[in-house]
Parts: structure tokens; sequence; C-alpha cells
């Protein structure tokens, strides 16, 4: 997990203090952050944005509850996983996304130039949804914060409340069910 | 397999190096402080309320659950609360028949009677009373009966002018005799 900087660290201390100026800065420092997390969860530039607002309101109400600057990323982590859960919740019944075959050759195309790639955020929302549209709410939360985020089992554990065993269990089935894709498409 | 596992590196690679950008992070983050600004000033008792009793609870439905379980509980308080005090309004207004007399349960103020009524979510009926049948002639009984008891005492005030005299003036001054 990304460690934080000394000037992050003092941002936050005055956050607490109720300092609404200093509390600007976090916005401007945490939202791509923020956006980014919850964007690779959700697959959709909108409803990521969305998060970030409802993320950094949250923290501004109950940033008095962090023990310390340095519990405060994944205490983020936590509430951005929360909100992406709602929000999942409440898309339940849309319609799910069905393979593209134009998804699955610009992936092919990008995956063989991959020194030089830039991706576009609709392009990625289309390569997100295509991998994890069929993955459940939280076995899709867990991949992106273990293979996409890079967070260990322990910190995923922390963030979701969910157990190491659990954790391992939704994570082998999303590699699984991408592999099969993977084997299929490409 | 090898082959595969390479392709899904690969794949892994290329989203992890596509940090998503967002679009306008400055008009995001104006709408933030806006809001912000804004429920500062309004300073909704509501959700500080909500926040100070619910605030511990991290899970959306697990929250909204509590609330509604709050709420429902509060509600059924309430209507106890209602029908305890019509049940008390009842019995009070109950006649005490002790076989000589015959008497009403404690008298209330109007406004507190209608504060109850209105509590209880009945009509209030203002200065109109339905007396029954029964309740006229148990009245009747009881009157005759005292009326035998107290009629030797009668008789005796009726013989004794000066008694009477006496009593009469006893009662003026009570203001129980009118002239």
């Amino acid at each position: 997990m990304h460690q934080l900087t000394d000037i992050e660290k003092s941002i936050i201390e005055q956050c607490r203090n109720g300092n609404l100026q200093d509390f600007r800065k976090l916005v401007e420092k945490e939202s791509p952050f923020v956006f980014s997390v919850a964007f690779r969860i959700l697959g959709n530039n909108d409803d990521a944005e969305d998060v970030v607002q409802e993320t950094m309101i949250t923290i501004w109400k109950k940033i008095r509850e962090v023990r310390s600057a340095e519990s405060f990323r994944p205490w983020l982590y936590r509430i951005i996983v929360n909100k992406c859960n709602d929000r999942m919740r409440k898309k339940k019944r849309e319609p799910e996304t069905t393979a593209d075959d134009r998804t699955w050759a610009l992936i092919s195309n990008k995956m063989s130039e991959i020194q030089v790639t830039n991706l576009e955020n609709e392009e990625l929302a289309g390569m997100i949804n295509l991998l994890t549209g069929k993955l459940s709410a939280k076995q899709k939360t867990i991949f992106v914060l273990s293979e996409i985020e890079e967070l260990s089992n322990d910190e995923i554990s922390m963030v979701t409340g969910m157990t190491k065993l659990n954790i391992k269990a939704n994570l082998h089935y999303a590699k699984k069910r991408l592999n099969e894709m993977i084997k299929k498409h490409l | 397999m090898g082959n595969e596992n390479v392709k899904y590196d690969d794949l892994i690679r290329l989203i992890q190096k596509n940090r998503p950008e967002m679009k306008h992070p400055d008009i995001v983050a104006e709408k933030i402080m806006d809001e912000l600004q804004k429920g500062k000033s309004e300073s909704a008792i509501k959700d500080i309320i909500l926040e100070f009793l619910f605030g511990w609870i991290y899970i959306g439905w697990v929250r909204k659950s509590m609330i509604i379980a709050a709420a429902f509980f509060v509600l059924l308080f309430g209507y106890q609360q209602a029908v305890i005090l019509r049940r008390i309004n009842e019995l009070s207004a109950q006649r005490i028949n002790d076989g000589t007399l015959f008497m009403r349960g404690t008298e209330r103020s109007l406004s507190e009677r209608a504060g109850l009524f209105r509590l209880s979510g009945r009509d209030f009926a203002g200065k109109r009373t339905s007396v029954s049948k029964k309740d006229i002639d148990e009245m009747i009984k009881s009157i005759n009966t005292l009326q035998i008891k107290y009629q030797d005492l009668i008789d005796q005030i009726k013989d004794d002018p000066e008694l009477k005299e006496y009593i009469e003036k006893r009662m003026r001054e009570t203001g129980k005799l009118k002239n």
C-alpha cells in the first residue's frame, strides 16, 4: 500500500482539526487516486466521479475517527470499496455487458505494443467491464485490489473485512474465469 | 497453460500501467467544497443525530436496517403510550358504585381531558355527556335509599322549628341553600 509523505500526513492532521482549507488540498491530492480505484472497480467514468464526491464528503465528516495519519490509506480504501459496493448493488439489475469482439481485438492490439501503449478512459472502461462483467461484486473488488492495486491479502482483509481464506477463494475464481476468457479470445 | 499465464500477466500489466484519469478534477473538487460549505452552513441536525447514533456502522444495508428498526421501536413505543393513556382515560371515567353512593372517577379540567382525547386519537365531544337508562335507574335508586335512610332525621328537623331555623341558617352561610 502506498506510503504517505510527510506533507500528506501534515495535511491529514490539519483536516482532523477541522481545517476546511487544508481539506481542499487533501481533495486535490486524493481525488485522482480515489477516482482510479473506483473506476477500476466500477468501469464507469460518471459512477467513479460520483464515488469521488461521496468518498471525500464522508472523509470530511469522519476524519476524526482516523487514529493516525498512517491508518488513513487503509481507511480510505475501505470507504471507496463500500461506496463502490453500494453503487454496484444499485446497478445489479442492469443488463450485463456481453463479450465484445472489438474490445478483445483492442486488448490483443494493445498487449502487443505494451511499452508504448496509452489507453483512453473509455477504452479502459470497456476492457474492465469485459474482463470483470461476469464476476460478482465481491470477486470484482478483490480482483482489482489484489491484482491491479497490488494490495496484500492482509491489507485486503483489513479493507473488506473478509477472511484471508475467503479472499483467496474469490481471487482464485476470478483468475480462473479470466484465464478461460483469455484462452477463448486471445 | 504457460502461454495463458503470460497473456494474463501482460493484460494485468496493461491495466496497471494505464491509471484512469479524471477529466475535470477542478470541477469535481469545486463541487465537493461547495457541498461541504452548504452542509456546514445548514448544519443538518438530522445527519448529526444519525451520524452520532449509527456512525459506527460502515456497511450500508446494516446501517439502514438499524435505522428502520429504531424508527419502528419508537413508533411502537408511541402507540403503546397512546393505548395506555386511552385505557387510563376510560378507567377514570368509570362509575364508582358502593351500593349507596353513585359517583364518577377523578374529575379533570376541560383542557386536560381534551389533551388526553387528542393523544389517544379520539374525537373530543366537548360538553356533551351521554348517560344510559340503566345509569339513571341506579341513580334514582341510590337517591331513594338516601331519602329512606335520612327520613327520620328530616322528620325531627321538621318537628323542631329552632333546629330547622338553625340548619337553614348554616346552609345559607355555606351557600347550600338558596333563597
